[in-house]
């Protein structure tokens, strides 16, 4: 299995950029509940706006990925978005379909066709493929040289709604529709440098992320990425900031920014819940971290340091206690996407984070991490219900201006 | 008497109320006192959604 891809280039603070976009880890469990939220209230257009947000980001990555890589020919840069597509842990789409005029891309697995678990046993309502429409509708200017919004995109066949594969069928507009453009790397409003990991601990971060880096995260022959019990995508940062910040926009609108704010918490701590908890259940923790803890807290320094691997920004203790942590984060990709696209915030955004810090502190001292119990929803429930849960506040944001984005735990 | 603690507890039954505030345009239902006596055709409606809700997603 050879794939052609623009070269991946570690950055300062830990930020993953291909083709001048930025990626970063997250789970299928992060996907389909931050998607959930975002589709439910149809009025709201947001299926729309999960379309574009891919469309914008993957014509941005698939267009400089070609110049990159000298790929010039409608089919060359279709081989090119078609290994994005699949080294990225989104699936595998076939082009050959696809012309200048429009055609039909097809999908022999997808992540969000097939990864995003419903609630009950079955089918999905509504294609969940919203981003694999997105894509190859991106896919398709690129290949015939024209701006995203070129060509109308429209699903017919998806694994989430029974399909046994996917199919999105393009059409050429006479007027390319006008979407935003992709801010690239984003803007840092801060030039403080992270400090040295915390020190009162037995963990070693630089021996666990020069561990984690030999460790592979490419998609497989499926294109998908199956690791620490969940499935895993290398995904575009800026479609995830698009997609939330249009969301706490469009609810600022009808009063129900709070609302919105909460469930985009909820999603970050369910992606923490299973993502830290399958990594902290998994082989590779036994392997490489566990034998570096001593002590409980120590399991909290250890899930920090493997965070520094994920393109999040830099994540760094500042204070920790069982009753609280306190985390700065620099260089948080919610910050650098806001940021880059609507400039300096009027208060917090990271809300991928706060889930993130509290999940961390709930599996390690409520949801008994340590004995590897079943990461399911009863436990989920029984975690964020408990008397002693910790709940997260956002005490700064980079995107406001501040040096660092800083969450603090607590009980 | 009913009230959204009552019906939604602890902090699941807050999110799947915040659920329900976007899914059906509710904002009023934020301004509600969590330990206030709803009016029950209001009860009635909540609980459908809370059956129409639960577990998430879709």
């Amino acid at each position: 299995m050879t794939r052609r891809l623009a070269p991946i280039a570690a950055l300062p603070h830990g930020r993953l950029v291909r083709a001048r976009e930025p990626f970063v880890f997250h789970c299928n469990h992060y996907n389909r509940w931050l998607q959930s939220t975002l589709l439910l209230n149809p009025e709201l257009g947001m299926a729309e706006v999960i379309v574009t947000a891919a469309e914008e980001v993957a014509h941005q990555a698939i267009t400089q990925s070609a110049a990159e890589l000298g790929a010039t020919t409608p089919s060359a840069v279709a081989a090119v978005a078609e290994d994005l597509f699949a080294e990225h842990g989104f699936g595998r789409v076939d082009l050959s379909g696809v012309s200048e005029q429009g055609g039909r891309a097809r999908f022999s697995s997808s992540h969000y066709g097939q990864c995003l678990v419903p609630d009950a046993p079955g089918s999905f309502a509504e294609p969940q493929s919203l981003f694999d429409r997105g894509f190859v509708a991106a896919a398709a200017a690129a290949m015939a040289g024209l701006p995203a919004g070129a060509f109308e995109a429209a699903t017919v066949a998806c694994f989430s709604v029974g399909d046994d594969y996917g199919e999105v069928v393009l059409r050429r507009r006479a007027v390319p529709a006008r979407l935003t453009i992709s801010p690239g790397e984003g803007v840092s409003f801060s030039e403080e440098a992270p400090p040295p990991p915390f020190a009162d601990t037995s963990v070693d971060e630089a021996s666990i992320l020069a561990a984690l880096a030999g460790l592979s995260f490419a998609g497989n022959e499926e294109g998908l990425v199956p690791r620490f019990g969940v499935i895993l995508t290398h995904h575009f940062a800026n479609f995830y900031d698009r997609i939330s910040n249009e969301l706490v926009r469009r609810m600022n609108e009808s009063d129900m920014r709070d609302a919105a704010e909460m469930l985009l918490v909820d999603a970050g701590r369910r992606c923490g819940f299973h993502t830290f908890g399958g990594i902290m259940s998994s082989a590779e923790w036994d392997a490489v971290v566990r034998p570096q803890l001593a002590t409980k807290g120590d399991w909290v320094h250890g899930m920090v340091a493997v965070v520094n691997a994920l393109g999040w920004g830099v994540w760094r203790v500042q204070e920790h206690s069982e009753r609280r942590l306190v985390v700065r984060i620099y260089d948080d990709y919610e910050s650098r996407g806001y940021a880059g696209t609507y400039g300096k915030a009027a208060g917090p955004l990271c809300y991928l984070a706060q889930g993130g810090v509290e999940s961390i502190m709930n599996l390690v001292y409520l949801g008994g991490i340590d004995a590897k119990p079943a990461l399911d929803d009863a436990l989920y429930d029984a975690v964020i219900d408990a008397d002693e849960t910790y709940r997260a506040t956002q005490t700064r944001c980079m995107a406001a201006g501040d040096p660092y984005t800083e969450i603090v735990a607590e009980r | 008497m009913q009230t959204l603690e009552g019906l939604f507890p602890g902090n699941s039954g807050k999110l799947l109320v915040a659920r329900i505030i976007l899914r059906y345009s509710m904002p009023e239902l934020a301004r509600i006192p969590r330990d206030r006596a709803l009016d029950p055709e209001l009860v009635q409606r909540l609980l459908r959604y809370k059956r129409e809700l639960s577990g998430g997603a879709s």
